[in-house]
């Protein structure tokens, strides 16, 4: 029964994050279409006062954000192939421990990335402003470490699933 | 691995088919599959049990050691 109840609820999750990996590549490319438009208490994602951007800045923008975007993209598209093995009763395999250190890398991959974001949105969106009010911001913080050592840990993991993999093979050629 | 499964053996000596055998003793096709082509890497007592109570023979009928010193049998 607990088979059952984990291939149902990764049959979902699988579903979930393969809608996530769709949406997230859109919902960027709205939210900078349309910046200069986002409606009063919507706070923008950049740490510093910008009134209207000009759709150059905003294209730039956009591209910059595909750097932390695509790590996302690629870390959904991950979750949705680890889960959709799980929705089949394939626990340990070489694919599932290949995605799952994939998936450690990819969230190690995601604190760089977005320390660029930050770093590069920043010159792009005060570069045109006057002298003295242009600004370049680099931000590392608590969470993005929790995030490199959960990433860590992931990795471990794999490690760990690999050696369940080796077990299972074993049991599986067991007569 | 230096040990052999001689089943294929048994099985002309007791005119008994693969899948027949399999059924005996309550394991797949597969396994018994895996077993004889020698991909097994580990047998349980209870499958050698029910191997050698249904083809009326010994272990040593079934398994054989040949180590790279060891001399074939002739």
């Amino acid at each position: 029964m607990a088979n059952r109840d984990i291939q149902r609820i990764s049959s979902r999750f699988s579903i979930l994050f393969r809608w996530m990996a769709i949406a997230t590549p859109l919902l960027t490319l709205l939210y900078w279409v349309f910046f200069n438009h986002l409606p009063e208490g919507m706070q923008p994602l950049t740490p510093y006062p910008t009134a209207t951007i000009v759709w150059q800045t905003a294209t730039l923008a956009f591209l910059i954000s595909l750097l932390p975007g695509s790590v996302a993209i690629a870390g959904l598209l991950t979750l949705t192939r680890l889960f959709r093995l799980y929705e089949k009763a394939i626990y340990f395999t070489h694919e599932n421990v290949r995605l799952f250190r994939r998936l450690g890398i990819l969230l190690m991959l995601w604190v760089v990335a977005n320390l660029l974001y930050t770093t590069l949105l920043s010159v792009v969106m005060t570069i045109n402003n006057s002298a003295g009010e242009r600004m370049v911001v680099a931000s590392f913080d608590y969470s993005d470490l929790a995030i490199l050592l959960i990433g860590a840990v992931v990795i471990l993991i794999s490690w760990i699933m690999e050696e369940g993999r080796k077990l299972e093979e074993e049991q599986a050629h067991t007569v | 691995m230096a040990i052999i499964v001689n089943l294929d053996v048994m099985l002309a000596r007791r005119k008994m088919r693969s899948n027949e055998l399999a059924q005996r003793i309550g394991i797949t096709e597969q396994n018994l599959s895996i077993l004889k082509t020698g991909k097994a890497r580990a047998i349980r007592l209870s499958t050698l049990n029910a191997i050698c109570e249904h083809l009326e023979c010994q272990p040593g009928d079934i398994l054989e050691y040949q180590g790279d010193d060891s001399p074939h049998d002739t």
